[in-house]
């Protein structure tokens, strides 16, 4: 299919630039894993108090901050980079030189950018949950590990739609400078099991932003726990969000004025 | 940037203050969750969260955001035109931001008082000579987050990318500051280092002082060590603006 072609062609161009700014990619690779690190180690020194909290005991609450990071690697990778991108054409009033061409529009708009450091934390962060798993004799079935890929796919899926609508919001609030901030500390929320909220907040997480896709439902896959009401909701997620953002893309694009007209 | 500009910016406003509060609450909500489940880290769940919502106070007045701005003045050359204004581009920062910050208390105000209200925070009593402390010590913290923050915006003079040195530095600020954990929560060894850098002194030695946590000779310690940074990076910062605007005035 044509646009295979041209994600595997945008692929090569992010490996390419990589490859020529060696320095610059090490760097961002060793400090994006740095971060990781630091969230990992500070969940490492919150739990060491407790056996258990909320239900989850220590090794699957490090599995579950390790996985949020990856998460993030993987919107890092991806996703994010095309939504800053995004975010720019629309503030420079540059969007109409992509949607004068001849391809799907919100294609052009959401996959171009690759970032390939983000591979390193991600890589080494999948592998240190390999560890825990391990040490804690937790069974690893593979099942469980298509189940989790599963969601992390749903996941990001999700979260794809409710950012690219937010981004969107630049055609109207020409001034929103800090939404890759806004967006991090979004996923932050996901960082320990959604279990720890209760009342009020349980329920904005539940229906509003569903950050238990970011981690916690993804992880109680991977270690059998997962209940299948929440792959059911994932689902129903995915399709929302698919439709809004698509009929909100169309929205704005009709509201969209060019600063060069 | 100006009062009637700041109304035009509500929406990053709401961003802006939105993305602060939401780290702090969910490390709240976490600990919440440790102490319900019986852990006792050495310090009291009143403490704690005091620590975060008087952090989400500290934080908003140390912020300092004009860096990135300024890299893309000197990249573009627009930097120029200040060069030959009569008031020191600093000082236009700091007042800058401060304005900035009055709209944003607005906003944070309501939402600290419904976090006290939740959270039935209580209000730490400080005797009158340690609260002058924490005053001060709070200045200072702003002071030194503001022109760190100068420096790595002037650090464009000489690098085409600051990126990445704005990256280490929100990296190395949010493990060191106290940011996401209590600094007094690590180990001793870490604590050390902590104590040496810079990033304690521009948010945690504050809160560390109003919260009761340093005092007699480690307050004092402290302080002479908070102190001297500010010194330091001042004296910084002059040397390497002299240095770069010779640098970028020989361009022009």
């Amino acid at each position: 299919m044509r646009y295979l072609k041209i994600i595997l062609s945008f692929v090569r161009v992010g490996l390419m630039s990589m490859m020529e700014y060696r320095v610059s990619y090490f760097i961002w690779a060793i400090m994006g894993l740095v971060w990781a690190m630091f969230f990992v180690f500070s969940a490492y020194l919150i739990v060491n108090q407790v056996n258990t909290i909320a239900g989850w005991s220590r090794n699957e609450i490090l599995i579950l901050t390790s996985v949020e990071t990856i998460f993030v690697g993987l919107l890092w990778l991806f996703i994010f980079p095309n939504l800053i991108d995004f975010s720019e054409l629309i503030r420079k009033g540059n969007l109409d030189g992509i949607l004068i061409k001849p391809l799907n529009k919100r294609f052009l708009v959401s996959i171009k950018r690759f970032q390939f450091e983000n591979f390193i934390r991600i890589i080494v962060l999948t592998g240190y949950v390999f560890f825990i798993m391990n040490s804690d004799n937790l069974v690893i079935n593979w099942l469980n590990i298509v189940n989790f890929l599963i969601l992390i796919f749903f996941g990001l899926i999700i979260f794809y739609n409710m950012f690219f609508c937010i981004t969107l919001l630049n055609i109207w609030f020409v001034n929103l400078f800090n939404l890759e901030d806004f967006f991090h500390n979004i996923l932050d929320m996901g960082r320990f099991p959604v279990q720890i909220y209760k009342g009020l907040i349980a329920q904005l997480f539940t229906f509003i932003i569903p950050i238990g896709y970011v981690a916690t439902f993804p992880v109680q896959a991977l270690l059998g726990r997962l209940e299948f009401i929440s792959v059911l909701y994932a689902i129903l997620l995915v399709v929302l969000t698919s439709f809004f953002s698509h009929w909100f893309w169309n929205f704005a694009l009709k509201h969209y004025s060019s600063a060069s007209s | 940037m100006n009062f009637v500009d700041m109304l035009g910016y509500r929406a990053d406003l709401f961003l802006f203050i939105t993305s602060g509060v939401i780290g702090p609450i969910v490390m709240i909500l976490i600990w919440l969750a440790v102490y319900a489940s019986g852990g006792n880290p050495n310090i009291s769940q009143g403490q704690m969260i005091q620590y975060y919502v008087f952090l989400l106070v500290i934080e908003l007045w140390n912020s300092a955001w004009a860096s990135s701005f300024m890299a893309t003045e000197i990249r573009t050359g627009k930097m120029a035109m200040y060069l030959v204004k009569p008031m020191s581009v600093y000082w236009y920062r700091v007042f800058e931001s401060t304005s900035s910050k009055i709209f944003k208390s607005a906003y944070l105000i309501p939402i600290v008082l419904l976090l006290v209200f939740i959270f039935k925070v209580n209000l730490p009593v400080l005797d009158f000579g340690l609260f002058v402390l924490f005053i001060f010590s709070w200045v200072f913290s702003a002071a030194i987050m503001l022109t760190l923050d100068f420096i790595l915006g002037i650090s464009a003079f000489w690098f085409d990318d600051t990126g990445s040195l704005n990256a280490l530095n929100d990296l190395l600020y949010f493990v060191f500051s106290g940011r996401l954990i209590p600094l007094f929560l690590l180990s001793s060894g870490v604590q050390t280092l902590a104590n040496v850098l810079p990033f304690r002194y521009m948010l945690s030695f504050p809160l560390e002082i109003l919260l009761g946590k340093v005092n007699g000779m480690g307050l004092l310690v402290g302080l002479i060590s908070q102190i001297s940074w500010l010194l330091i990076i001042v004296l910084i910062a002059q040397i390497l603006w002299r240095k770069g605007v010779k640098k970028y005035a020989a361009y022009g």
